[in-house]
């Protein structure tokens, strides 16, 4: 067994792996939050490999099982963040990428194939340092962003000039950048959150836009990208308001990659 | 029967407009000031008439109008399924 321990919003996470081919796919995936053996909250055996698939064993819970290496990592993390969404019931998990410029955080948010992650690698070129790109979870109270540095996820290769790496861990369906690979800093330290962007990539639009949405808006954007939203105050609707009251939220169009990382640098520069 | 809001919703007030969640259809709705009105007056007693003067007082509307907003927001919050 290839044991890997890690530490995940202050809650101790064991891995065993059987195969070395799978310690590395959550090497890649977790380089950043690899720590000492510590006493795990949560337990996790991950065994098989591509022949016969894989199975994701969770102590206390039916093992699940999968067939490629995308499956794995996927279903491996998915029931983590839901048990880290539990351990953390403090927290107002989001759906969205959290990077940070001159110690401002921002969070990117959209549904799954809209460009967030893609956005994402490209800021990480222009100035911003890196949180996360799939979970941005708040304090509620200071209204930091927590890091979740894992591997940034791309559906397929950004266009130049935000070629990949060479070092990508590569799934059946899915591109991962090691954190160690990515051009810039990786924040470890909680960081206050100052604006949160929904986006949407128009293949039409000529230039890229952002336009200011009302805190009814905001809240319903923050609800619809939440994670964990039943947990909080009148169903997360509280609670999401309050963020939205505090927190300016826009809907961007992008249209040009390029164009739409310079446009949002300059944006988030001023705020 | 008069417009009642439909149980089970859950309803947040963020200024002078509502944001709505229904669990049951797995909707979450966004609604302007007048749908807001309009929505909270839903109470199962209250008529479109009634409804209506309460936003003739509140905006520069004559009661024609009103009514005519009344109504259309009302099958609008039905179809919804916010309203029955």
């Amino acid at each position: 067994m290839f044991s890997l321990h890690l530490i995940i919003f202050n809650v101790p996470i064991h891995v065993e792996c059987s195969t070395e081919d799978i310690a590395d796919i959550i090497r890649a995936g977790f380089s950043a939050f690899m720590v000492e053996p510590a006493t795990p909250v949560l337990h996790y055996t991950l065994s098989g490999d591509i022949d016969v698939g894989f199975i994701v064993n969770r102590d206390g819970v039916e093992p699940m099982k999968v067939d490629s290496r995308y499956e794995l990592l996927y279903v491996f993390e998915k029931d983590m963040t839901v048990e880290l969404e539990l351990q953390r019931k403090d927290l107002f998990f989001i759906h969205g990428a959290a990077i940070t410029l001159d110690n401002k955080a921002i969070m990117i948010s959209a549904p799954s194939g809209s460009g967030k992650s893609t956005t994402t690698w490209a800021l990480l070129h222009h100035g911003f340092d890196y949180m996360s790109d799939e979970l941005a979870p708040i304090e509620l109270e200071s209204l930091n962003v927590l890091p979740f540095p894992h591997a940034l996820n791309q559906k397929r290769p950004p266009p130049a000039p935000y070629l990949l790496p060479e070092n990508v861990m590569q799934t059946e369906y899915t591109l991962h950048i090691p954190v160690e690979a990515l051009p810039c800093n990786i924040v470890q330290k909680p960081t206050p959150l100052v604006a949160m962007f929904y986006v949407k990539y128009n293949p039409d639009a000529v230039e890229p836009s952002i336009t200011p949405l009302s805190i009814s808006e905001g809240c319903m954007y923050l609800f619809a990208n939440g994670l964990n939203q039943l947990q909080h105050e009148n169903k997360g609707l509280a609670t999401a308001t309050d963020i939205a009251q505090r927190v300016p939220a826009f809907r961007v169009e992008t249209a040009g990659l390029q164009a739409s990382a310079l446009m949002l640098r300059d944006f988030v520069t001023n705020l | 029967m008069y417009p009642k809001q439909r149980d089970g919703i859950t309803i947040q007030t963020v200024g002078d407009e509502m944001v709505v969640l229904d669990q049951d259809n797995d909707q979450i709705h966004q609604l302007n000031a007048t749908a807001s009105l309009i929505l909270s007056h839903c109470d199962g007693q209250t008529s479109d008439i009634l409804i209506a003067d309460v936003l003739v007082c509140q905006f520069d509307i004559d009661h024609n109008t009103a009514i005519g907003d009344v109504q259309n927001a009302i099958i609008q919050l039905r179809e919804l399924e916010l309203v029955r």
